[in-house]
């Protein structure tokens, strides 16, 4: 946890550690309950969605952990609160799904919905957040094989089902992706877009993770995109000190966005008031 | 930053070029200069500009210490016995004699470290991204290629080496496994063999060691467990039977788990050190005293050594712990036996320092040496391939699962 205005090479203000905790090294994930002050984190390596409290620190046991097998959790990889509809949100890389379980949800309890299966276009799931004020559930899901990019479904939406639109394409930009949130009054969404490269070409230089021709981004897409379309906003280039943005989030009231760095390792905040424009009286 | 930072240690300007980041890697608060219409500087960056220690290896017959570093994604080296003259002890940067680092030299999100002796090579395993295992001369410095790589799976990230066997074993977390390598390898090979399956207890193995003189390796685990994996013919896959009970996710105590090094497949190890009062808390570096006959424990989660007899089996408490606010440990990673010398050493996660312990030391002591690769206090984020954050609108606050 950090100051929001630390700068430099400024250490955290408090860190959650420890194997009390049940955190591992592999989570990929977070999201901040604002209504009740609480944390989720998955675990992926354990099949595991954590809850602490927000004021946590040091080796401090979660007050909720949601696993094992009625969960139908494989690997999670991303979370989110819908704090309206009181939901947790799970997308998973390796189970290819989203999951949505009771906030209060504790142990080895079934997920209330699921969208799984070739209908609905996932593959691996790396971001989930919920627009509580359109009642859509936003996804970024990276394929090999398939559309990477961003799938917008029914936030009620259950089983193996088509997303309503999906963000891809050359014209969007989006190569890898990562974290997305959503902001509802706006309706935008906001998308770290990675666009890593992975090298398996041993006898060249590998082009990771120093010099990635494709430098990623943050984009903003309106909630009501779809296709193949240009970001309406986006943050860019070397003054941006981004490489690979692997993390978005936002804060409206300081017009902020924030974004995580997977090769600087660097945590970057840019003052944006032209992504939050204030409401015309 | 990194560009910049990568040509300047190809031209030897090392650590001075590291140094010379600090500055932009503060940028003054700001709102407004937009250079181009979306390539926005930030208002605030938090990063850290000098090497972070993670694995740690020492040998002494050839007078190296040598430290993995995934936050400036480079390989150093210092001279074992120097490492106090070059101010660390007065709290300046120590200076390496060499820094491997730069986009030729395949190193990224790199954790495990070992050192070959007798040819003179580092190894070190890129744990996440680039899924390799890089090889270097001892001799390199700056942006170099690497002598070898070699694909390994997913989060490889503890290696041991045997002259013996003439393998290398490394472990992988995700997939609860140790893979087992020819030492010549290179490229993407097949592993000579594998330990995998649910009698070995593996869950989230880490840090590594290879015991020749007993014929055993040691293994330390995290606990997390989220099934075992099958070799679908393509490579290794977890299940997707979610109806599987086995293959729900667990958060199984810490342990060590000590194996015949001729070990294969799904056997049972030979020890297990596992339960409350081994004290064990993130288990990450590990390796062997033979002067003492014990295995000595990198204890990240509350910042200790600890020391267990070669032999110790079950929950029990270990023989010794350094731990304390003398011993300068902070969140240690890795750890390295050298026997020739009576030392050991530890690398610390939590403030940009390696330590030289007399190899029989115990409790609250002083180490005997001290490596900086910043200047003592200097904080650190402590970022290893961030993936992911979230805002906290009640503290004014950032968070970063790491």
């Amino acid at each position: 946890m950090f100051a929001r205005l630390a700068n430099g090479n400024d250490g955290p203000v408090r860190v959650i550690e420890g194997q009390g905790t049940k955190l591992s090294r592999t989570m990929h994930g977070i999201a901040y309950d604002s209504v009740h002050d609480e944390i989720i984190v998955p675990v992926h390596l354990a099949g595991a969605v954590l809850v602490f409290r927000a004021g946590a620190t040091g080796e401090e046991a979660p007050i909720r952990i949601i696993q094992g097998p009625h969960t139908h959790i494989l690997r999670p990889e991303t979370v989110n609160v819908d704090v309206k509809n009181n939901e947790i949100v799970v997308g998973e890389d390796v189970g290819q799904d989203v999951m949505f379980f009771p906030r209060e949800a504790k142990g080895d309890v079934a997920p209330l919905r699921m969208i799984r299966g070739p209908k609905t276009g996932l593959d691996e799931v790396r971001g989930v957040t919920v627009d509580p004020v359109r009642n859509l559930l936003v996804v970024s899901s990276r394929s090999g094989k398939g559309t990477t990019g961003v799938f917008i479904f029914n936030r009620t939406d259950n089983g193996d089902v088509a997303p309503r639109a999906i963000i891809a394409g050359p014209k969007s930009g989006i190569i890898r992706i990562r974290q997305v949130e959503v902001d509802p009054e706006r309706g935008k969404i906001f998308v770290a877009v990675k666009n890593n490269v992975e090298s398996y070409k041993f006898a060249d230089a590998s082009p990771s993770p120093w010099s990635s021709d494709k430098p990623g981004f943050i984009g903003v897409w309106d909630i009501n995109d779809n296709g193949d379309v240009p970001p309406r906003g986006v943050i860019k280039g070397p003054a941006s000190e981004m490489v690979w943005p692997a993390g978005v989030a936002l804060d409206p009231g300081d017009r902020e966005v924030y974004t995580i760095d997977s090769v600087s390792n660097g945590m970057h905040s840019y003052y944006m008031p032209e992504f939050f424009p204030a409401k015309k009286q | 930053m990194i560009k910049k930072l990568a040509a300047a240690c190809a031209l030897g300007f090392v650590l001075l070029a590291t140094l010379a980041t600090l500055g932009r890697a503060a940028p003054q608060e700001s709102k407004s200069s937009k250079p181009a219409p979306e390539d926005i500087p930030p208002i605030r960056m938090i990063a850290d500009p000098y090497p972070a220690f993670n694995g740690i290896a020492v040998d002494a017959a050839n007078g190296v210490v040598a430290m993995s570093d995934p936050n400036r994604k480079s390989l150093l080296l210092y001279d074992r016995a120097r490492a106090s003259q070059g101010g660390a002890s007065r709290g300046e940067a120590s200076l390496p004699m060499r820094q491997i680092v730069g986009p030729d030299t395949f190193l990224g999100m790199i954790a495990g470290i070992i050192l070959d002796p007798r040819r003179q090579e580092i190894y070190t395993a890129n744990n996440d991204i680039e899924d390799t295992v890089v090889v270097m001369p001892y001799g390199a410095s700056g942006n170099v290629k690497p002598a070898r790589v070699f694909s390994v799976p997913h989060q490889a990230w503890g290696l041991a080496l045997s002259d013996v066997a003439d393998q290398i074993a490394v472990t992988v977390e995700v997939q609860n496994t140790i893979v087992f390598y020819r030492r010549q390898v290179k490229g993407v090979e097949a592993p000579v063999r594998i330990i995998r399956g649910p009698d070995t207890g593996l869950a989230d193995p880490h840090g590594i060691y290879w015991d020749e003189s007993h014929n055993e390796i040691g293994v330390a685990n995290h606990g997390n467990f989220r099934g075992v994996v099958k070799n679908t013919g393509g490579g290794c896959a977890p299940s997707f039977v979610v109806e599987d009970d086995a293959e729900a996710g667990e958060s199984r105590p810490p342990s060590i788990r000590i194996f015949a090094a001729g070990a294969k497949d799904d056997v049972r190890p030979l020890r297990v050190i596992q339960g409350a009062r081994t004290g064990l808390d993130w288990p990450m570096g590990i390796a062997y005293d033979p002067q003492h006959d014990a295995i000595v424990v990198a204890n990240n989660g509350d910042s200790s050594i600890l020391i267990f007899g070669r032999t110790s089996n079950g929950d029990v408490a270990p023989l010794g712990v350094i731990r304390g606010d003398r011993t300068g440990i902070s969140h240690p990673m890795g750890i390295a036996v050298d026997a020739q010398n009576g030392e050991m050493w530890v690398s610390n996660w939590g403030d940009h320092s390696a330590l030289a312990f007399a190899s029989g030391a115990r409790g609250n002591v002083a180490p005997k040496r001290i490596i900086r690769s910043a200047p003592a206090g200097m904080p650190t984020p402590g970022f290893g391939n961030p993936m992911a954050l979230a805002y906290d609108s009640k503290r004014d606050e950032l968070l970063v699962p790491n």
